[in-house]
């Protein structure tokens, strides 16, 4: 069911990144770079884990857990999930909330509906987002005190 | 720390993109009222679509930014006479329990029709806690471009405006006080006109 030979999907990705204007430095790559692709054919329900970086180019709806792995939705990968990894990459469609653990990257064909959790956030020119970014998970203080200088013209 | 130390990209000329450079005297004293608590948590409110300008610069700020793109929807927030009103919480939905101590309206309002503005700001007004503030820009000129365009946070302390230009529309020319009665209980805190026509409102809830 999933594609190992992971240097066509890497090339595809490459060659992808290469058109995108302000496109990120790809992940780095965990687990000795092992990388499984979930071709575009496949649909898939329920939970996945994994202990690898993931490639998606088909339709995923369910939870994604690969939290010491990066994930990436490729340009034809429609997910409809939560989703936790180290990194998140989106260059398709993903409705759901995603946690990051290092970082979240919706690229210039990304669509995201959907509240995002990650210490760095970045949305490349293009990108299409709706949602919440917290890229602080501390807890809340107390509401908000302090005014600036008033000046009514 | 300078208040806009970091863009997201490569600023362009604002004659190659449409824009034009506007300091918002306000907004600047906002951040650097914001700047002052460092370790405080704030929750904004951004209407404008998903820019990684502004992720960039508010990440600056121990925040949770809610991206509601709200100018993607407009065409269903605009009436026709025969047209049902929008529904707010469909086409901006928030949780109830949701709170922001400011809304970036940017100049959105000018895009909205009277109905439907008074329909969105009532929408916003439970979930503005006391000491809340709100931020806009009100065109005054006769005429402006048919979208809304993208307000950028630039590294020298202002902001550009980056619009098409080539098409214009009539401006609805909202006056402060149909803002003030759309917004019972939210002072205007500061208002000036900007050198390109745009009047920048800083509303705060009492």
């Amino acid at each position: 069911m999933f594609d190992k030979s992971k240097k066509a999907a890497s090339q595809q990705e490459e060659k992808s990144s290469a058109t995108a204007p302000l496109q990120p430095a790809p992940p780095k790559s965990s687990a000795g770079g092992q990388t499984t692709t979930i071709g575009p054919s496949i649909r898939l329900n329920g939970e996945l884990t994994g202990e690898e970086d993931l490639l998606i180019q088909g339709q995923v709806e369910g939870t994604i857990h690969l939290e010491a792995h990066n994930l990436t939705v490729g340009e034809q990968g429609r997910i409809k999930a939560n989703a936790f990894a180290r990194t998140i990459t989106v260059r398709g469609e993903l409705v759901g909330d995603l946690t990051g653990g290092e970082k979240v990257t919706i690229t210039a064909s990304g669509r995201v509906r959907g509240n995002i959790v990650a210490p760095k956030v970045i949305l490349e020119e293009g990108a299409s987002f709706k949602g919440s970014i917290d890229m602080d998970a501390k807890p809340e203080a107390p509401a908000l005190k302090t005014t600036p200088k008033s000046k009514s013209a | 720390m300078a208040l806009f130390s970091r863009s997201s990209r490569p600023p362009a000329t604002p004659e190659e993109a449409g824009g034009e450079r506007l300091s918002a005297p306000a907004f600047r004293q906002l951040l650097q009222s914001l700047e002052r608590e460092p370790g405080r948590k704030y929750r904004i409110l951004d209407l404008a679509r998903a820019s990684g300008n502004h992720v960039t610069f508010f990440s600056r700020f121990r925040c949770r930014l809610q991206v509601a793109a709200l100018a993607e929807e407009l065409p269903a927030w605009r009436l026709r006479e025969e047209d049902p009103p929008p529904d707010p919480a469909r086409l901006l939905p928030l949780p109830p329990e949701a709170r922001f101590d400011l809304v970036l309206c940017w100049n959105l309002l000018d895009y909205l029709e009277p109905e439907p503005l008074s329909l969105l700001l009532g929408h916003l007004l439970p979930h503005l806690g006391p000491g809340s503030w709100l931020h806009a820009f009100i065109q005054t000129r006769g005429e402006m471009p048919s979208q809304p365009g993208e307000f950028l946070l630039l590294e020298d302390g202002q902001m550009e405006w980056r619009h098409d230009p080539g098409s214009t529309i009539q401006t609805p020319r909202h006056s402060r006080r149909t803002l003030e009665r759309w917004l019972p209980g939210v002072r205007v805190r500061q208002s000036r006109l900007l050198q390109n026509g745009f009047q920048e409102y800083l509303f705060q809830v009492t």
